[in-house]
């Protein structure tokens, strides 16, 4: 009996069709999953990129919170100056340094045993509720955004434990990586005093504002002839991409940006005024 | 076409439809390709969906931390004609458009509720969104209540020095119709071993007599006695249209300041020239420890006049009057003519005015 079946041609243009359909089914799918683990990393890079900028923002506008009213006058004590150079205090709300910020606000501490010893405010010894200056920052170092949060070194009666200053580094450094090479490098973590408006704490009247009695002051006034209340605006720069390579950000994504660059502008106003108070001890 | 591809035991033919057969391969390819398209599909689906919400969560996170010192805001309002309570106040509640037809708008439910601790209030703003995101923020509040000293009122002149060549007759009524005074009150308080051996014509009119406290010896600063803050504080609570006000030297006001129900604290840091006949209701306290002379003075005044220096040339253009003196008894008028009437007296609590402390704004430690 004659058997029928496919004949060598048929079973080639079988082969190659399905070999067609299956290279373009492998391409289709590999570019598919390809283009979705792009979109992973990048969404893994915003989500990143935007840590850091809600973190520093979120510092930044409560700063300079002194706690429990009855405290301020013992900070504002500690401004003031009749040299022309006016002192925010041991305390200031925002201070930026280099690729760095660091912002001082009170949190509520529950003094434990030996505490006594480090801070004044727990003289009443452990368990006594009390509001200690806290230090929070941010800075970039070689590509990564690193954070600090400690109590503040003023507040101790000697010396700070650990050193969280702007140039920390080596052993006694408490600032710790908030980023990593391996999601984002950072290129970029700017933060600068964009503007500022100086009041007249005695009137509310703005600095230099022409018919008021303000017209003659001028901010080296602050803590000497004049109490001030200032209102500053930050400027946060943040530019990050997925290359391990340092300064190639482009804030105008020109031809040269590098691949996955992300870039932001942020503005930022402190809650809490900058409070100068005039030196009655002049 | 047909193939035999066996035989039954009877012998017949048992064929099967070849076209069918590839039929079915094909189905079964179309599946596993549709279903890997379906799950390449879905996974692009998850991570654009993933991104868009990270950034809507962004978009929430700040939001509501808005509409959050809104209910703030609107506690603070709240407050001016209502007493602090611990039970939550419902707000405003905030609709916020989507931006965009594919997004949903949003809308925050706010409350504001107050505690009291000591000389303070903290106010606290809340606000909940429809998405289950919440923020709460709070802030301090101080009462001008609290400022004044238990001994600021306690007489209408208060000085850190002695009282100096009184002209013309000025009167300071603590006394009124009642005939005594009440304890611990004086017409006027002296540093220890200053009381005046001559007053001159004060009171000539009234035929009050003057009764002179003194402050304990020692070096004297009136502050303290006067009020409970320091200087920077009260510096810091001043403003230029509220109960505290605070002058730079060659500063003054430039109408008559303060009310029996709202009346006022003025702080000047040299002595003025308060002139025009002016009616100030409340504390007038000249932080000038020179001393103030009063030649040229035109002023009215219910409450209480502190220098912290001697006091020089009282005059009869300057009347001086204790806050708790009624209107039948007031030397001071309000009104002309026929309408003219004695001024009420105050209470030590109508010092309230509520000011924001500054430095207290806090989204930390609540929730």
């Amino acid at each position: 009996m004659r058997q029928l079946g496919y004949s060598l041609v048929e079973l080639m243009v079988a082969i190659a069709v399905a070999s067609f359909i299956a290279l373009a089914a492998t391409i289709y799918f590999s570019s598919l999953f390809s283009a979705s683990n792009i979109i992973r990393t990048s969404s893994a890079a915003q989500a990143h990129f935007n840590a850091v900028a809600s973190t520093t923002v979120a510092e930044i506008r409560r700063s300079g919170y002194r706690g429990y009213p009855g405290r301020l006058p013992t900070y504002l004590q500690t401004t003031g100056s009749s040299s022309g150079v006016p002192s925010e205090g041991d305390y200031p709300g925002v201070e930026v340094g280099s690729d760095c910020v660091l912002t001082t606000y009170v949190r509520d501490h529950t003094c434990r045993a030996g505490d006594d010893s480090n801070f004044a405010e727990c003289v009443g010894g452990a368990g006594t509720a009390a509001g200690l200056y806290y230090r929070v920052g941010l800075r970039l170092t070689a590509g990564v955004v690193e954070a600090v949060s400690v109590i503040h070194p003023e507040q101790y009666l000697g010396s700070a434990p650990v050193d969280s200053s702007c140039s920390a580094s080596g052993g006694t450094s408490a600032w710790e990586p908030l980023t990593a090479y391996s999601d984002l490098y950072f290129d970029r973590f700017s933060i600068s005093q964009e503007a500022q408006t100086i009041y007249d704490g005695d009137t509310g009247c703005i600095l230099g504002t022409i018919g008021s009695e303000c017209e003659s002051n001028v901010y080296a006034d602050c803590g000497d002839s004049i109490s001030c209340r200032i209102t500053r605006v930050y400027r946060i720069e943040l530019c990050a991409y997925p290359e391990a390579t340092d300064s190639l950000c482009d804030p105008t994504y020109g031809a040269d940006t590098p691949a996955g660059q992300l870039y932001n502008e942020l503005f930022v106003t402190p809650r809490n005024d900058v409070l100068i108070a005039k030196d009655y001890t002049s | 076409m047909t193939w035999n591809i066996g035989v039954h035991s009877g012998g017949a033919a048992f064929t099967l439809n070849t076209r069918k057969e590839r039929g079915f391969y094909t189905i079964a390819i179309v599946v596993i390709l549709s279903l890997l398209a379906l799950l390449a599909s879905r996974s692009g689906t998850v991570l654009t969906t993933s991104a868009v919400k990270s950034g809507t969560d962004n978009v929430v996170a700040t939001e509501v931390f808005y509409a959050a010192e809104l209910a703030l805001a609107e506690g603070m309002i709240w407050l001016e004609s209502n007493t602090a309570t611990t039970t939550p106040q419902s707000g405003s509640s905030v609709g916020v458009d989507g931006g965009g037809s594919n997004d949903s708008p949003r809308s925050y439910t706010t409350s504001f509720w107050f505690e009291q601790s000591f000389n303070y209030t903290r106010v606290y703003g809340r606000a909940v969104g429809d998405d289950g995101a919440s923020a709460t923020v709070s802030r301090w509040l101080t009462t001008g209540n609290d400022v004044l000293a238990s001994t600021a009122l306690n007489q209408p002149l208060g000085m850190a020095g002695t009282l100096l060549n009184v002209t013309g007759n000025p009167e300071i009524n603590a006394i009124g119709s009642s005939g005594s005074i009440p304890d611990d009150h004086y017409s006027l308080t002296v540093m220890s071993g200053g009381i005046p051996s001559d007053y001159g014509n004060l009171n000539s009119s009234s035929g009050e007599p003057i009764i002179a406290g003194q402050w304990p010896g020692g070096a004297l600063d009136l502050w303290d006695y006067y009020f409970s803050v320091d200087r920077s504080t009260m510096e810091s609570m001043a403003t230029s249209a509220g109960q505290i006000r605070w002058y730079e030297p060659g500063e003054g006001p430039v109408s008559s300041l303060g009310s029996t129900s709202s009346p006022v604290i003025l702080i000047f840091e040299d002595c003025p020239q308060i002139t025009g006949q002016k009616l100030i209701i409340g504390v007038v306290f000249i932080d000038d420890n020179s001393g103030c002379d009063l030649n040229g003075w035109s002023m009215d005044l219910k409450g209480s006049l502190a220098v912290n220096g001697n006091v020089e040339k009282l005059n009869s253009n300057t009347d001086l009057e204790a806050h708790y003196i009624e209107a039948a008894d007031s030397i001071i008028t309000v009104g002309n003519g026929a309408d003219a009437v004695g001024l009420d007296g105050f209470n030590a609590n109508a010092f309230t005015t509520t000011v924001t402390s500054p430095g207290t704004w806090t989204d930390m430690e609540v929730n």
